[in-house]
This record gives structure tokens, C-alpha cells and sequence, in this order.
């Protein structure tokens, strides 16, 4: 149905990653960051929309990248190359050609490890992108990177982040890192992160904010309180919000709620549960103040040793008895809209280990 | 006691292949490889086995046709090897003064991934310049045969860099260049 515009983000719980999958309304489909299914190795998205039966080939417009942590890009290139017809939007350093050598030499380095790595998929749809001559649409503040205005749908999706300063400083780093490319350590960045392309989506009177994983930082040349302080594009009445960054305390800023986003909006997010969990109880608790409507697409795991050959399992409970497994699990929230439909509002769809967050849940959690 | 291994119902060999006993064909070595190497063993210790006439022949290095079947052979002694070992590649997430936190890579099933806390003290002192936040290194858990006993081990051996060349930082820089002038960055 062409008059059904629709936000699904899909995640893995664990670390395993999380994408989202727009429909903008015409046939114009956009993919935001890609993750893969561990045991498939096949890229999340493009399994969602085969299943959905998408004419990939033709109906999605452009894969964003918002940033190369692993959890946001593995499976992007092979993504990428079904889907023909897209271009291609990510954040690089004001100097293209550092930024392409560091590409270069990151994957490089990382071309004998048996993992993927980010580079490695950088690397890939940058030669994608270059052989189809689509376009390389680079991530900036206050940038429209995508519109439409056909039978009555107006859509458009602009970037909010990264700002000039963020990009400037990257190229610094970049430099200082290009010394250090014969290290025996996987190369350290500043975390991507700081880099994260913050996308504001339009859609007729709808309008929704991907936060990625931006963080909150004190400076305001940079993360949440550069786009609330310099963005001149940024709307002030979001319906739908992507919670930044696993619901963490060091992505949430007071008046991103009370600014940017519209009240009791549907707010959804991944949790994390590497090392840390994320969120904690008190940041759900938080986000209920502002919202009745929240979701997670998994619900936190509590993580055991793999299970492996018997006499194995023994010797390494002998030597480390601290390993253990990250279970994968997928979820999608799905919300959707009919732009057709006078009085419409938002319907949601939860799939797999997706889950409502209430307020007696977190309390009996807690008790727990 | 003696220190032998008889292998049995494997791919294996009895006879001579070649009436020429002291000279090794090609072809000979090949198959000795493609079976003993499989279970770890180093060719000083299969050099001299012994092999039957079989129907396989070779092509390019590469053997076609059914292995040759053998029955109670006795094999040369083993020296060393891993019966059984778990393996992972592992990345350093956390450093503190006394311990670290990994995440860890299953490459004998490589789907989902695991994490660990690790004493600093398990690190070998010439891989500790080594340890960094970012860096990674191997880590094997199993059981090894040193000349017939059964030890139980744990082993952390941390990667070190081979250097990118001049001709690979040329080849890269070059390849940038002509990058940059076909993509269509906007």
C-alpha cells in the first residue's frame, strides 16, 4: 500500500547489532545500518525486506551508514550491492583522500583476520558505489540527503550530525592514525560515536529522529548539544524517536525530550548486553516519564557458557570459568502509518523478542 | 611403554607405491601429506611409512580418486599434537591494573561470540608490551600429547603486527588516488 509509511527497527539484543527499515511512502525504501545474523552471516535488512517482498533491486533509494561499529555495519556491502538502484550516505573526514588511505590501510590490516571488520565492509561498498557510479553522499549537519514529493506524499531525510568541527577533528585523528597502521593492535579510534549521522525523517506532517549512538557531550561543537544548540533544521515535534546509543546515560540529554521530540512520542531502542547491560532500570524509568509508549526489540539476556563438547567445556571452566556466551536474539518494532487515513495515528507491530516496556514490569524486574 | 599409535579403518598405506625406496616421488609426498598432516603430524615422523598401489592418480598436485584403505597400521611415533582444543580470536575491551575483558571470536564455530575476564598474569612476559586496549591475540584452550601424555593447557599468545610494505602503502595510496577521481562523492 503506497499511502503506509513505515519505521521498523530491527535488533539483536547482545551487541549482534541493529538496523532500521523505512518505508517513505512511492516505492522509496531507505536502510539505515546494517547487522548480521551470527550464525547465517546474512545482513538483517535485506532478510527483512526479501520477506516483505521489496523489489530491492529498484525500490530502495540509499543505505545509510551512521556510523562503523561493528554492530551497525556488518552485512552493510552485501546490502548494499542487492540493492541497485541506491545510492549510498556516510560520514567521512573533510579530507576525502586521508579518509579513503585510512580505509585503505585498515582493511588492509585487517584482511587476514578470520572476523569480519568494519573496514573490510567499508572498503567493499565504497568499491560498490564506484563500479555502479552511484552516488557517495557524504553525512553532514543540516543536510538533506534525500526527497520526494510525488501524489501527495512530501518526504525527506536530512542529517543532523555529524558538524563540520566533528569532521575537521576526524581528519585530525585520521592523521595520527595513518602513523600507526604497522601497530599489532587493532587500530583504536576515537569512538565513531562522536561521528554518528543523527537522521530527521518528514513525511507529510510526520516526523521521526534516528539518535544512532550519538552521545551527550559538554561540548557543543559536538553531540546532542550541537544539533539542540546549532542545527537550524532540526523539528521540534518528533512522533517517533530511536532512543541513542542502548538507552545509555551518556546518550540522553533532558532536552532532546523536552525539544526535539514531540510528547508521549513511540520510543524504541536496542539494548546492549556485552560486558555492561544496557539500559539500566533507571534510565527505563526515565524514559517512562516521558513516554507510555516505549519498546525494546529484546529483552536483556542472562548469558551462560556456549554449550560445546563436554571435555572441552571442562577445561575451559578449569582455566577461565568466566566465559561466557552472547546469546543472539532478534526482535522488530514495527510502526506504521496511513497517510491516507484522516485521523490516523501510529500502529505498532512487535515481532520475534520484541516487548512493550511498563512501568510494573521494570518494578517487579527490579524486585527480582 | 611403548609410545606407538596404530590408526585404524583410515586412509592409509601398507606397501611400497614405488619399487624405489629411497627416492620420494612427488606424487608420494603429496599423499603422505594430505593424510598425516591431517592429524598434526610433522613429515620427519611419516617419511619413511610405507603405502600401497591404489587406483588414485594425481593432477596439478591435487589426487584424484579414492584413498587407499589400510588395516592396523603402525604408524611412527607421535612427538607432539593437540588432540582437541578449543580456539578463539580475542580483542581487549577493558584494561585494569591486574586484570583485562575480552571479547571472544569462536573459530571452531564462528556464530556467537563470547566475553571473559582474564588475569594480566596469564600473559607471557614477552607479550605484555603487547597488551593495550584494541589489541588481539589467541587464545587456545585443550588437550596436547607430548610424547604420549595427556596434558590439559591453556595458551594466550598475542598477534603481533606484519608490517604493511612500502609496496603495499604504494599499491594502497595508488589505488586511492584513481578511488577518488571515478567515485561520485557528493
Amino acid at each position: 500500500m503506497k499511502n503506509v509509511i513505515q519505521v521498523a527497527l530491527i535488533g539483536t539484543g547482545g551487541g549482534y547489532g541493529e538496523c532500521l527499515v523505512l518505508n517513505l511512502g512511492n516505492n522509496n525504501w531507505v536502510v539505515v545500518d546494517s547487522c548480521q545474523d551470527p550464525y547465517t552471516k546474512k545482513s538483517l535488512p535485506l532478510e527483512y525486506l526479501i520477506e516483505l517482498g521489496v523489489n530491492i533491486a529498484n525500490d530502495v533509494k540509499l543505505v545509510i551508514c551512521t556510523h562503523w561499529h561493528d554492530d551497525h555495519i556488518l552485512g552493510i556491502s552485501e546490502l548494499l550491492k542487492e540493492c541497485k538502484s541506491s545510492d549510498f550516505c556516510m560520514a567521512s573526514s573533510t579530507d576525502k583522500e586521508k579518509f579513503l588511505l585510512w580505509v585503505g590501510f585498515d582493511s588492509r590490516k585487517a584482511h587476514n583476520d578470520p572476523v569480519a571488520s568494519s573496514s573490510k565492509e567499508l572498503s567493499k561498498c565504497i568499491k560498490i558505489i564506484r563500479e555502479r557510479k552511484s552516488r557517495l553522499i557524504n553525512a553532514v549537519q543540516d543536510r538533506v540527503i534525500f526527497s520526494s514529493d510525488y501524489d501527495g506524499i512530501r518526504s525527506q531525510i536530512t542529517t543532523l550530525s555529524p558538524s563540520d568541527y566533528v569532521l575537521q577533528e576526524f581528519d585530525k585523528e585520521i592523521s595520527t592514525l595513518l602513523k600507526d597502521y604497522t601497530t599489532s593492535e587493532k587500530i583504536v579510534y576515537n569512538t565513531p560515536n562522536d561521528k554518528c549521522v543523527v537522521i530527521q525523517i518528514n513525511v507529510n506532517n510526520q516526523q521521526i529522529i534516528l539518535g544512532s549512538d550519538l552521545e551527550v557531550s559538554s561540548d557543543n561543537r559536538k553531540g546532542w548539544l550541537c544539533i539542540l544548540d546549532h542545527s537550524t533544521l532540526v523539528e521540534r515535534n518528533a512522533k517517533i524517536f530511536k532512543i541513542p546509543h542502548h538507552g545509555s546515560e551518556n546518550g540522553h540529554h533532558e532536552r532532546v525530550w523536552s525539544e526535539i521530540i514531540g510528547i508521549n512520542p513511540i520510543a524504541a531502542l536496542t539494548p546492549w548486553s556485552r560486558g555492561k547491560k544496557l539500559p539500566q532500570i533507571k534510565m527505563l524509568r526515565k524514559y517512562l516519564e516521558y513516554t507510555d509508549h516505549l519498546y525494546m526489540t529484546t529483552q536483556p539476556n542472562n548469558n551462560k557458557p556456549k554449550l560445546r563438547d563436554r571435555r572441552l567445556s571442562k577445561a575451559i571452566e578449569k582455566f577461565n570459568s568466566t566465559v561466557t556466551e552472547v546469546k543472539y536474539q532478534r526482535g522488530i518494532i514495527c510502526c506504521k502509518y496511513d497517510l491516507s487515513s484522516q485521523g490516523s495515528d501510529w500502529v505498532i507491530e512487535l515481532k520475534d523478542g520484541a516487548t512493550l516496556i511498563q512501568k510494573d514490569e521494570i518494578n517487579k524486574t527490579e524486585k527480582r | 611403554m611403548e609410545l606407538e599409535t596404530i590408526i585404524k579403518d583410515n586412509s592409509l598405506l601398507d606397501i611400497d607405491y614405488y619399487s624405489n625406496h629411497t627416492e620420494r616421488s612427488r606424487e608420494t609426498k603429496i599423499l603422505l601429506d594430505a593424510i598425516y598432516g591431517k592429524i598434526g603430524l610433522l613429515y620427519n615422523d611419516y617419511k619413511d611409512a610405507k603405502i600401497e598401489e591404489s587406483n588414485i592418480s594425481f593432477e596439478n598436485d591435487r589426487i584424484i580418486g579414492e584413498t587407499p584403505k589400510f588395516n592396523d597400521v603402525q604408524i611412527p611415533r607421535f612427538k607432539n599434537y593437540i588432540s582437541k582444543s578449543q580456539n578463539w580470536i580475542c580483542y581487549v575491551l577493558e584494561l585494569s591494573h591486574d586484570s583485562f575483558f575480552a571479547k571472544l571470536e569462536d573459530l571452531n564455530n564462528p556464530n556467537t561470540y563470547e566475553t571473559a575476564h582474564f588475569d594480566i598474569d596469564e600473559v607471557s612476559k614477552e607479550d605484555l608490551e603487547l597488551l593495550k586496549v584494541g589489541a588481539i591475540f589467541y587464545w587456545s584452550v585443550g588437550y596436547a600429547n607430548q610424547n604420549g601424555q595427556v596434558i590439559k593447557q591453556s595458551l594466550i599468545r598475542f598477534k603481533r603486527a606484519v608490517e604493511i610494505t612500502e609496496y603495499e602503502f604504494d599499491e594502497i595510496a595508488d589505488e586511492t588516488k584513481e578511488i577518488i577521481k571515478d567515485l561520485n562523492w557528493d
